[in-house]
């Protein structure tokens, strides 16, 4: 069985996780300043609940049994985003967001989408090299079977090494 | 959620329009072979992107597609005379060539050279697959044709329909794919299903999980849900620009089908269905229900409970091919006792016209502003993302669109998979996505999660 050894053990520790949760706190901040009315509060309720499910996501996938189920979190991490991407277009088009608040919220959602998307592909490579391979819940928890766990600061910047 | 703006944006195609020019730049079908049947047979009206069109077959077998107003003096080429490689507009005899050149002015004097300076707006045309394909762009030389696998075989079928509402509302009920188990197959029940096959999967969980991609032909979703200890079930499917969709049931391994949305002007568009035989002749059919096989073994012409859709027959009307009998002005023949006897989720007549009847519900061109999406509707949100921001690009900066220069794109295949949990549902259905590729049964089987007992 292939050792994997990762770069970050704790999920918190992750660049794309940290920029989910700053986002998050973004579009918090935004949704609250915005007034859409009555009749458009389902779309505040919406954005509030994408930025902390988008967070979640990435931590569930990173705690799902197999190396490949991480992209299923890192999927609907991107599907949130998705989601807020288009109701963005919808409020800054229907003028209920200013065009710099909008601009500053999209380059911040498209750092996020490009983030996610790169741990993707490190997974991916991670998973072309050990196929077969699970990670299993100590190792997720813990060291490697090996005992030998790589520093964030890996300067590879894979997520994993086989 | 769209504002009134990028809803027009998305949804208007004439000519001068964002999106009208989109749909320009790629070859479009515009109609069935056998709506021409045979050379010199009757024009044939065709409405296409707001325009109004005369499609001919000439004595040579090539086809046609011209402005429906003479340029002399703007009467109707419908009732023009199809004669010998041209149509002659009955009013003053001006005959035009396929190309749209004038080849005969009787009405001016015989030493008028006028003939050679006046042209019809006229779109080449190509027959492949038993469709019409047309390219009403502005190139002198038209891009390559799509790789669509489908209208490359000659044992393909193609269908049409036409349905009175805009083309993306159509279009998005082809990418929705958590209605399946509603809208088609809301009145099964576990019970009704084998265990083990994909409908199974579907009924014991109806709201799948998604990943939604964009993709060099559009964008691609994988909906995934368990299936076994060890396994997901996913389905795949595709939008491929400007109007195309491969939809999710069947096997992904074998699959060779696509449905154009191809509008003829904002409010109506026309369907076309394109389908060829499963790749390597290997025929599964992972998703029949118990009740499908009682069908068939009555040899009922249900169609293995898919209903049925009974066509009228077509008229020279703009508006008049490829018409079903059930329509709004009759409810789509809703029978709402079959929803009583546990017959269907709906009452209507089949799987096809429960997708007519809920997309025209909707109005001739949805009001995007009073919707509520959420995390299911994933991929219309990317799908409309993609078609809106590429018709500005086109708009703003004259960026050429996904997949006009890059025929190849468009080799792919869609359908459902059985997967291990442990693998990349992208990496590993790469082989399997792609068209043009036949596998052996025993490994189809696989991929569905059945062996074939020896």
């Amino acid at each position: 069985m292939a050792m994997w050894h990762l770069e970050c053990r704790n999920v918190y520790e992750l660049n794309a996780w940290q920029k989910a949760d700053a986002f998050s706190t973004l579009l918090h901040d935004v949704c609250r300043d915005l007034d859409l009315g009555r009749d458009k509060e389902w779309l505040i309720y919406l954005l509030q609940q994408a930025g902390p499910r988008m967070r979640e996501a990435v931590e569930k996938g990173w705690n799902r049994e197999h190396l490949a189920e991480c992209l299923f979190g890192i999927s609907e991490a991107l599907t949130f985003l998705a989601l807020i991407d288009y109701y963005l277009l919808f409020l800054r088009h229907a003028g209920y967001l200013t065009g710099e608040r909008a601009d500053e919220v999209d380059g911040r959602l498209r750092e996020l989408q490009d983030e996610l998307a790169a741990l993707a592909g490190r997974v991916r490579e991670a998973l072309r090299a050990c196929p077969e391979d699970s990670l299993s819940s100590s190792l997720w928890h813990g060291t490697s079977p090996r005992g030998d766990v790589i520093s964030d600061s890996d300067a590879t910047g894979g997520l994993f090494v086989c | 959620m769209l504002s009134k703006e990028d809803n027009e944006l998305l949804c208007r195609v004439g000519p001068g329009t964002p999106m009208g020019d989109l749909m320009r730049q790629y070859w479009i079908p515009a109609a069935r072979a056998d709506e021409l049947p045979a050379p010199n047979s009757p024009p044939l009206r065709v409405r296409l992107l707001g325009e109004n069109l005369i499609a001919f077959r000439v004595t040579s077998g090539k086809v046609g597609l011209m402005a429906n107003s003479c340029p002399h003096r703007g009467a109707s080429l419908f009732y023009g005379r199809n004669e010998a490689e041209g149509l002659r507009c009955v009013y003053h005899g001006w005959k035009f060539d396929v190309t749209g050149s004038c080849v005969d002015m009787p009405s001016e004097p015989l030493e008028s050279n006028f003939k050679h300076k006046v042209r019809a707006v006229a779109y080449p045309c190509i027959e492949r697959g038993g469709v019409i394909w047309t390219y009403m762009g502005t190139r002198e030389t038209p891009p390559p044709l799509p790789d669509l696998e489908p209208n490359m075989d000659p044992q393909a079928r193609v269908t049409t329909m036409m349905r009175d509402c805009n083309y993306m509302q159509a279009l998005e009920g082809d990418i929705d794919t958590v209605h399946f188990a509603f809208l088609h197959m809301g009145h099964l029940t576990l019970e009704d299903t084998y265990e083990g096959n994909f409908l199974h999967y579907q009924i014991k969980e109806r709201a799948p999980r998604y990943a939604v991609t964009d993709t060099e032909f559009g964008t691609c979703y994988g909906a995934y849900r368990p299936a076994e200890k060890d396994t997901y079930y996913w389905r795949f499917a595709n939008f491929l620009f400007p109007c195309y969709t491969q939809i999710p049931p069947g096997t992904l391994a074998v699959n060779r089908g696509f449905r154009a949305w191809v509008p003829m002007d904002d409010e109506h568009t026309m369907f076309f269905g394109i389908a060829a035989p499963p790749a390597g002749g290997v025929t599964v059919f992972p998703e029949r229900s118990k009740r499908q096989d009682v069908d068939a073994r009555r040899g009922s012409s249900q169609r293995a409970g898919l209903g049925i859709t009974e066509m009228l027959p077509d008229t020279t009307d703009w508006y008049g091919r490829s018409r079903p009998k059930a329509d709004a002005s009759n409810d789509y023949l809703l029978d709402r006792e079959k929803v009583q006897r546990g017959e269907s989720y709906t009452g209507l007549p089949s799987v096809v016209l429960e997708d007519q009847a809920i997309t025209e519900s909707m109005g001739p061109i949805y009001n995007r502003s009073q919707e509520h999406l959420g995390t299911s509707d994933t991929m219309i949100i990317r799908t409309r993302l993609r078609l809106i921001r590429a018709a500005q690009a086109l708009r703003d900066k004259g960026e050429i669109p996904p997949g006009v220069d890059q025929p190849e794109c468009y080799r792919q295949r869609s359908g459902g998979v059985i997967l291990p949990r442990s693998v990349d549902w992208f990496e590993a259905t790469r082989d399997l996505r792609k068209a043009f590729v036949e596998y052996p049964e025993e490994f189809v089987l696989e991929t569905i999660g059945e062996r074939r007992n020896a």
